[in-house]
């Protein structure tokens, strides 16, 4: 069956969507995007083990348990920390393992057929792009609605506005646009790059195929020449 | 607690898709099919209410008591997981057709997400049956959001759009205007 295709950029970006509750503070998002990406590199990674004996579904489900069990073991470590920050950070924690859940789509259900070293790549560099995605944006949004980077207060403001859903959907879909764009620029040099290489194979077939009938040619006037003189 | 401050608190301020956010996941594959996309909303709406009884029962019943809170993202996890696979086996026999939606957009990951998310964003605090009604309402406001994006899909999904501002992008940006409004109404109302 032929599925709906969703890029990595867009499948990083509804992962956000999940976590828009999560976005207010640079330092928070950093850390459940962080624990989001580690939980969904170890996942698929003990999940890529079992590819050829079970459904994708089943595999999902391998893949779920996986990151609720990791989820489960953060919320002991960051309690343990006893840390305040890291304290409402856990209480957050179940919102990344719903981003966890998102990206999990693109190497379960698309690259379980690709080789190993692209399914390693697409899933190490979809974490990634996710991972920036989180920190930038929500950067912006810790600076624009309420004055501060990562704690440090540089400006007294409170736009209560910005730091609700709005800015985080405004940013999201300029994030997209422009991934989408990149993702695009890109697919259409990949394609110019193999439509090259078989112009360059087709001219180098032609050369070899012409030096050989030449070859061929001087052969047969050299059999002629040869017969004339007997 | 008032009905309607439940109401409102539920579909409008905490609501899944503008609010929460995870809710437009379920928002997204309901492009053309009036049927599919209520059964789907409609398993949903089931799925939700089962599984977040059991999750309340669990959570209030055994991990509060026992200190166990830490464990109830797993064992949710493993409800969701359990309710999706039985609901999708019963669609499989139900509707072919249905069906090849459903696997066609990955809704078996979706329906988890939604159910996890719903579940988790409950207000376990609530009696059984305002939690239900609270429950309720989630899935109403969610509703609310997939009718507007399924009535305004022409739109979003133009052809003569460009590609990188196809589909995703403008769905984006309704989601944020709706985030204003919600807070516009949030404010007014407080």
């Amino acid at each position: 069956m032929n599925k709906t295709y969703i890029s990595p950029t867009k499948l990083a970006c509804l992962a956000l969507c999940c976590m828009v509750s999560c976005l207010d503070f640079g330092f928070n998002a950093m850390v459940l995007a962080i624990a989001a990406g580690a939980c969904f590199v170890l996942g698929i990674a003990i999940v890529s083990n079992i590819e050829k004996i079970t459904s994708n579904h089943v595999r999902f489900i391998v893949y779920a348990l996986i990151v609720s069990g990791v989820i489960t073991v953060l919320k002991l470590v960051f309690g343990y920390v006893g840390s305040l920050e890291f304290l409402e950070i856990s209480e957050m924690l179940d919102f990344a393992m719903l981003a966890a859940l998102v990206l999990g789509i693109y190497p379960i259900y698309y690259l379980h057929k690709a080789n190993s070293k692209t399914y390693y790549l697409q899933t190490i560099t979809t974490g990634i792009v996710f991972v920036l995605f989180a920190v930038v944006i929500s950067s912006i949004i810790e600076i624009l609605a309420h004055g501060s980077l990562f704690g440090i207060f540089y400006f007294d403001v409170s736009f209560g506005l910005l730091g609700s859903g709005f800015l985080v959907f405004i940013l999201l879909a300029l994030f997209c646009t422009v991934g989408t764009s990149i993702e695009i620029a890109s697919a259409e040099k990949r394609r110019e790059n193999r439509l090259l290489i078989e112009r360059y194979k087709y001219m180098i077939r032609e050369s070899q195929i012409a030096k050989l009938e030449k070859k061929s040619q001087q052969l047969t006037t050299d059999v002629f020449e040869v017969g004339g003189e007997k | 607690m008032n009905l309607g401050i439940i109401a409102f608190t539920a579909a409008i301020v905490s609501n899944v898709c503008f609010s929460m956010g995870f809710g437009i996941l379920n928002v997204i594959p309901h492009k053309k099919h009036t049927v599919f996309m209520l059964v789907s909303n409609l398993m949903v709406l089931v799925e939700s209410l089962i599984c977040t009884s059991l999750y309340y029962v669990l959570y209030n019943y055994v991990f509060l008591p026992f200190d166990l809170t830490e464990l109830a993202t797993f064992a949710l996890v493993a409800i969701v997981l359990l309710t999706e696979f039985l609901g999708m086996q019963i669609l499989r026999r139900a509707s072919k057709e249905n069906f090849y939606h459903y696997e066609k957009n990955f809704l078996f990951v979706v329906h988890v997400v939604i159910l996890a998310g719903l579940a988790i964003t409950c207000n376990l605090t609530l009696d059984f049956w305002h939690m239900l009604f609270y429950a309720g309402m989630q899935f109403a406001g969610m509703f609310a959001v997939n009718v507007i994006f399924y009535a305004l899909n022409s739109r979003i999904n133009n052809r003569t759009l460009p590609d990188q501002t196809r589909a995703l992008a403008p769905q984006l940006v309704i989601l944020a205007v709706l985030a204003l409004i919600g807070f516009l109404a949030q404010g007014l109302i407080a």
